[in-house]
Formats: structure tokens, sequence, C-alpha cells
């Protein structure tokens, strides 16, 4: 196991008036190698959880265990997790603090002290799996970046790192269709090539159902329910209380419901929709001919 | 680990629905106007303590938690020593007539010295306490109504109060925006190896310094972001204009309470101060 959370807790500005619970109790594993998804409606605790496997904030109870080793002890070293965990924070204008492209996504591996011509092959490698160019990019101003550049300079600088894992908090919020769907494929091309394990955090199911091996679903600082994309599927009423937008194939499905009162929500596109109609309107036909035969 | 927020507290309204933050601001300013000026005047210790009963009948009466209000105090203690410490050592009496404990050089420790300085960071502290206490319990909206309010009579000789209000306003408005900057900046870097933890005093001062820049950007922005919704919004004098208010104020029993409370402790404070100089 990557990361284990047990019967985790945290309380922001503990001791003050403003104080409120964003974690209690807790628990969930991250395998390696996988992509497991969080999602969940605000204030659900997902930027807290994000927080913590980043190694920024320590739980108030409970334990994180990062390969097995307890992350808070006073013997664990926590560079060990800063330097295989990279993020992409929420906006990734949050992210990006220097000037330019070049020296932004260079940042961690002069934090490192890694040597001059090994840097700018990491940067170099980094903005290319991002798909932007060096010799173009290297040398423009942060500043002047559109939406889904920033975010790609921000997710070359975590490559950079070279991490083990990579926790993307929202990623695709505030992109259009286009780069959504670039973004995701930007995802599991990462995963696939540099053999990575991806922790995408979501407040919808629609980005994670093609993508994650495990998902788990939270609801005010718990674990609502976890497993596969299909299985979670199967909750789809639940999701609804839970103000979690389906995707549009188990949407349809659930619509459906009105005039297919046995048709199955765990579709996880839309051909298995078509596939999953037609069986019910063929029994529904069935059915029809013989009440009448 | 990374929570600024948690130790800047000054001036975070706290809506907690108690008569204090009930109060008219306008009340509440002339109370805080009044006791500033009181805190400044009194030189007595035994005043002093009537002022402290005071303000813990106020604290009661805010239902703020003592503990919130009093580590609010902490950032700046190690401050307030060094300032005693100096004020102890370049004491000079007016009257001369000194009881020196000890000398070296031009420095002087004296018994004088040291009761000045006591009561000068007794003043001080409450000074702070009372101002973070009109800041803890007053919201933005009101703190610029009472302010308009008060300073009404100087609009009418020409002097655009409202604007000064509203600069003031904005400015307290942007301390929480930037610390939550802040952290997020903290956070991105830390997340890429910086340790914020680590170092001596110089090490850690350098590794803020890169915050800075974004900070400023993002300011401008939010600056320009504002102006702009301002500007949509008809903010700003145009002949003839007045901005209207939604809200009346509304000066009522407790209110009367409170200023006379006030009034009443500035006479007995200030006849102590009299009776007992010291």
């Amino acid at each position: 196991m990557l990361f284990e959370l047990k019967n985790v807790s945290h309380i922001y500005m503990r001791g003050t008036p403003f104080a409120t619970e964003s974690l209690r109790g807790l628990s969930l594993s991250i395998p390696q190698g996988q992509t497991t998804a969080l999602v969940g409606p605000t204030k659900a605790g997902k930027s807290t959880v994000v927080d913590m496997l980043a190694g920024l904030i320590k739980p108030a109870s409970g334990t994180l265990l990062f390969e097995g080793d307890d992350v808070f002890a006073p013997s664990f070293d926590i560079e060990r997790i800063r330097s295989s965990v990279g993020v992409v924070f929420q906006s990734p204008e949050a992210q990006i603090f220097e000037e330019t492209v070049g020296k932004d996504v260079s940042f961690g591996p002069r934090r490192k002290k890694v040597p001059l011509a090994e840097s700018r092959r990491l940067v170099k490698e980094s903005l290319e799996a991002v798909g932007l160019d060096y010799e173009d990019f290297r040398s423009r101003y942060t500043y002047a970046l559109s939406g889904g550049q920033k975010r790609r300079v921000a997710i070359a600088g975590v490559l950079a790192l070279q991490p083990k894992v990579i926790v993307f908090d929202e990623p695709s919020a505030g992109l259009d269709p286009r780069g959504r769907r670039e973004l995701l494929e930007l995802i599991t091309r990462l995963k696939q090539q540099q053999n990575l394990s991806i922790v995408y955090v979501s407040s919808g199911l629609d980005d994670v159902i093609s993508l994650a091996d495990t998902i788990y679903v939270l609801d005010r600082g718990r674990l609502a329910f976890h497993g596969t994309p299909r299985e979670i599927l199967a909750h789809a009423d639940e999701l609804a209380a839970l103000d979690i937008a389906l995707p549009e194939a188990a949407q349809i499905a659930v619509t459906l419901r009105e005039t297919l009162p046995n048709i199955r929500t765990d579709v996880l596109n839309l051909d298995e929709l078509e596939t999953e109609i037609v069986r019910n309107v063929t029994i529904e036909a069935q059915s029809t001919i013989d009440k009448a035969g | 680990m990374i929570e600024l927020s948690r130790d800047i507290t000054f001036g975070q309204y706290i809506n907690n629905g108690s008569q204090v933050a009930r109060m008219d601001p306008r009340t509440k300013l002339l109370c805080a106007i009044l006791l500033i000026i009181l805190f400044s005047f009194l030189s007595s210790f035994l005043a002093f303590l009537v002022c402290l009963l005071f303000c813990a009948l106020l604290q009661w009466n805010s239902r703020i938690p003592t503990g919130y209000v009093l580590r609010s105090f902490k950032p700046f203690l190690g401050f307030l020593v060094f300032i005693f410490c100096i004020e102890v050592l370049f004491y000079t009496s007016a009257t001369q007539n000194k009881t020196l404990l000890w000398h070296w050089a031009f420095l002087n420790v004296s018994w004088e010295g040291i009761i000045r300085s006591a009561l000068t960071i007794v003043r001080v502290l409450f000074l702070y306490y009372i101002t973070s206490m009109l800041l803890f319990a007053t919201s933005l909206v009101d703190l610029t109504d009472g302010m308009e309010a008060l300073l009404s009579p100087l609009q009418k000789i020409g002097i655009p109060a409202n604007a000064f209000v509203m600069v003031l306003v904005i400015a307290f408005k942007f301390v929480p925006i930037f610390v939550t900057e802040v952290e997020r900046l903290m956070k991105a870097q830390a997340a890429r190896g910086v340790r914020f933890d680590q170092g001596n005093f110089i090490q850690r001062t350098r590794k803020i310094a890169p915050l800075l820049v974004p900070l400023f950007i993002s300011g401008f922005k939010r600056a320009e972001t504002l102006s702009v919704a301002m500007e949509a919004r008809c903010y700003g004098g145009r002949p003839g204009w007045r901005r209207s208010k939604r809200r009346k104020l509304s000066f009522d029993r407790y209110d009367a309470l409170a200023l006379g409370l006030t009034l009443a402790l500035c006479v007995v404070t200030v006849v102590i101060n009299f009776v007992s100089p010291v």
C-alpha cells in the first residue's frame, strides 16, 4: 500500500471561533501503481486529504501511513513524502510562482540541487510530456499563459520532481470540454509511460469513471462508500442525495428508469447504455406479448 | 505545519450574535475612541485595575473565547519585552529624584524607570485589546456604516470622508485574503521541496522573499477586479448623487447602557488617577 489513512480526523483553525471539522474518522487506502479517485461534494474534506498526502498538514488524530511507515512519527523524514508525492493544486495559478515557464518548471530540480545539465533535461522532458514545446515555452512569461497552458506548466513543474505519485486536486475545473479531454488523456498517458500512481480528486464522477481503478466517495469528512467505477454507479440514488453529478450515460439511465424500471444504472459509457436499453426494451416487449398472448 | 490563518487573528469578525456584536456601530466606535483616549491618558496602576474589570465585563459579554483573544497578543510579546528593556535603560526623569538600582556609563536602571515602562506596556496592551475587540465584534459593513455616520459632518465641509472610510475598509478586508493567498503560495512551494520550518531566522526570511512577487501580482489583480466591480455598480461621486442605506442604525437600551458605563469608567478612573498618581 502506498498510502493508508486510519481513522483520520482534522479540524481547521483549531482553538478559534472559526474552527471547522473537515475530516471525522476517515479511513482509506491508496495502492501503488493505480488510479485512485476521491469524489465528494464541497466540504467533504477532499482538499484536506490532498494536503495530508502531500505532508503539508498533520491530522488532529488518527494515523497516516506512507509505504507502511507512520508519516508523523518523529523518526519519519518528511522529505521522503515530499520527494515522492507531487501535487497539482486546485487552481494552477496558485502553483506557478516564478516569472518564466523554464524557471518555474526547474524550481523543484534546483531546490534538490540537481546538476544544471540534468535539470535542463528534466525540464525539457517534463514540458514535452505535457505537450508543450521546450524551446518555445521555456522563456515565456507565466502570467501571459492561458488557463489550459498554466495547468500544463503546473503539471510539468510537478513532473520535474520525478515523483512516484501525483495528486490532482480538481484538475479539470474551469476547463472547456476539449481542454478537459486533453487533460484526461494526458493523465492516462503519464500513468502508462512514467509508471505513476495517480490520486485524482474531483467533485463529479464524469472525469473519474473512465480513469479510476477505485473510487472513494466522501461525505462530510467520512467515507460514504467505495468500489470500482461500476460498483459506485450502482449507488445512483445515494450519489444523487450527495449532490454528486453522474456521468452522462448513467444520468440517462437514471432518467429512463421511469419508463424502464429495471434498467441498470452502472453503465460506464454510451455503448453500454445502448446495450442496456435494448435489453430492457426487448424484455418489456416480450412481457407485453406474453400478456397479450 | 502550514496553517497561517490560525496565528493571524487580528481583525477577524466573529459573528456569534452576542450583544456586543449587535450593538449600534456608532456607539461601539464612540466607546472605543473614548477608551483609547482614556487608556492613553491614565497613569495609575489602580485606574488600570478598574479598567481591567471593565474589560473582563466586556469580554464576558462578547462571548468570544478568552484564550483566543489572548493568543492574538502572542506575536508581539517579544517586541514589547524589547521596548520595555530599552525604556528602562534609557529612562530619564524630569524631576531627577531617581532611586538608582544599577548604573553603567549612560545606562541606568531606576525604580521609577521600571514603573514608568511597565505602565507604558500595560497601556499598549489595553490599547491593543480594545482595538482588536472592536474588530472582533464588528462586521465590516457595520464598521463602515458607523464610521461614515460619525464622519458625516466632515463630508458637509467638503472633505471626502466616505472615500477615506472605503479605503480603510478595503485595506482591512484584504488582510485575511492576503493571508490565504500566502498560505496557498507556501503550500505550492512546500510541495516542491521548500521547507519553511527549517533553518535559522535569516534562511527562513529568505524563503519568504520569493512569495512577495506573486503576492503583489495577485494583489493588483484583485484590486483591478474590485475597482471594475465597484464601477459596474456605480460607486463614486457624481454631482447630485448620494449613496442611500438599506439599513437604518438604531440606538437602543443596550447602547445607552454601554455608553453610560464607558463614561462612568472614564470619570471614575480619571478621579482615581488624580487621587493616587501611581
